[in-house]
């Protein structure tokens, strides 16, 4: 609990909250052009919302998490200070407290993300909010992205050189876009690729009609084990890699 | 003076496998893009031409972008670590030489890049038996590319002096293509930094007709207005106590 509270005194002044402010707004600034593009449809808005939302989630999440594990692991880097820090507390410690400490951000961010848009939804008109949906989809873009933000805190805190960590999130974004494209098994393969499987609606478009239309969905028990497998894979090769590193 | 401190910079990049990301991650544009072609030759019938929309598809929006920025953040954070700050600004050399010698490695890298992405490009249209004349515009795509990367690039390496930080000023990358993006929906592309390489590209529409004089113009305009600030912010630095 100590080690947690002092990873958010060290990243203070750090750009952490320009950052998270920087992704909100540029959701924000997307989804609203493109939703203001839209011939208000009313019954499917929040359908719309939370069909598009996670692929704009795919470009910019994957380098937000990229960004908060670089600015955590860089104070450390910079300080020359894991030396003397792991003569106070052991390296697993520091690296549970770092990955709370993402896991908290990322959490505050995408709590924030969802009312600011479940409030938008309201403002357009789209009726009363389906809460429960909205739950689910904050829950499962925070594990995505913290899934994601794992793998990150390993490359930040391995290498000094925080070039390596960014160009696996930029990868990743691109990665994550593109995955969207490609058949469920591609997508399986790359962590970045679960922001599409998460999704909780599906698009039908008629090739007659050309009507497009959307229907709940509910992400497959497969896709869950595997990004949690995920998860614990990159958390114990990056925090055995860092417990291992020479500082 | 400036040559013997691209030959300095030369030695810093010595081992640093940077570079090496301008050479392998364009692979994955190519990859992804020439699988997306094969699986949608239906509606895709223009042979290069479909080929490079899919090839450049996102990736001159926002991978580019943001990989030049990494460069730049690259460069800056060897002069931001330890104190090496300390040991540049006793140089005897004057800024606007020292913000050279970081802008013409990364405008090498720029066109590296493009190059690599046409190479990859040939190499795909090639491997899956495109018959059809290779586009004899290429090279001028390329070339535009690279100088829309090089206003990137003066623009991040502002950026990353202003900020000490590796990673902002890579965030901030992204967010200016996402801009850049959707300045060039409403038209205003070739005014707009971020924008320019994908114009340059002619990204997902090879047939579009740009004012080339306008895209050459914007980008060394914002090219000098950018290494300005630089030189600017590095005159007037003290060196952090890091």
């Amino acid at each position: 609990m100590k080690n947690l509270k002092l990873e958010f005194f060290k990243c203070r002044r750090r750009g952490v909250l320009p950052v998270c402010l920087g992704l909100l707004a540029a959701q924000f600034v997307w989804m609203g052009v493109f939703l203001a593009r839209e011939e208000s449809p009313a019954p499917d808005g929040w359908k719309l919302l939370l069909y598009n939302l996670p692929l704009v989630d795919a470009i910019l999440l994957p380098l937000t998490a990229a960004v908060l594990a670089s600015r955590s692991g860089e104070t450390e880097h910079k300080g020359s200070a894991l030396k003397l820090l792991e003569t106070m507390a052991t390296p697993g410690q520091l690296y549970a407290a770092k990955f709370f400490w993402g896991a908290l951000v990322l959490a505050g961010v995408l709590l924030v993300r969802s009312a600011a848009f479940m409030l938008l939804g309201f403002e357009l008109g789209y009726g009363q909010p389906p809460f429960l949906r909205w739950a689910a989809f904050t829950l499962l873009s925070w594990v995505v992205s913290l899934v994601l933000y794992a793998l990150q805190q390993g490359l930040s805190l391995r290498f000094a050189n925080q070039a390596p960590a960014l160009i696996a999130g930029l990868s990743g974004s691109f990665l994550g876009l593109l995955s969207l494209l490609f058949p469920l098994g591609v997508q399986r393969c790359l962590p970045w690729g679960y922001y599409g499987l998460m999704l909780l609606v599906r698009m039908e478009w008629d090739p007659v009609t050309r009507a497009t239309s959307f229907f709940w969905r509910e992400p497959e028990a497969l896709d869950l084990g595997l990004l949690c497998l995920w998860g614990g894979l990159f958390l114990l090769a990056g925090r055995a890699l860092f417990v291992k590193k020479e500082v | 003076m400036l040559m013997r401190i691209l030959r300095t910079e030369g030695i810093k990049f010595r081992r640093a496998p940077v570079w090496a990301a301008f050479l392998l991650l364009p692979v994955l544009p190519a990859v992804l893009g020439t699988g997306n072609y094969l699986a949608n030759l239906g509606v895709l019938p223009n042979q290069w031409y479909s080929l490079w929309t899919q090839h450049t598809l996102f990736s001159s929006y926002f991978f580019l972008p943001a990989l030049l920025g990494v460069f730049c953040s690259w460069e800056w954070y060897l002069e931001h670590s330890g104190h090496n700050m300390h040991a540049l600004l006793s140089f005897p050399a004057p800024p606007w030489a020292l913000c050279l010698g970081k802008l013409l490695p990364a405008l090498g890298i720029s066109f590296l890049s493009q190059a690599v992405t046409g190479g990859l490009f040939l190499l795909s249209g090639s491997l899956i038996g495109l018959t059809d004349p290779v586009p004899p515009e290429l090279p001028e795509w390329l070339v535009c590319g690279a100088l829309g990367g090089m206003a990137v690039c003066a623009v991040q390496l502002s950026l990353s002096l202003l900020l000490r930080s590796f990673a902002v000023p890579v965030a901030l990358a992204l967010l200016g293509s996402i801009a850049g993006l959707m300045l060039t929906a409403q038209g205003l592309g070739l005014y707009f930094p971020y924008s320019l390489l994908a114009l340059g590209m002619r990204a997902n529409n090879p047939s579009m007709e740009l004012d080339i004089r306008v895209l050459v113009v914007s980008s060394l305009v914002y090219t000098l207005l950018f290494t300005l600030l630089s030189i600017r912010l590095l005159s007037g630095r003290d060196a952090p106590a890091e």
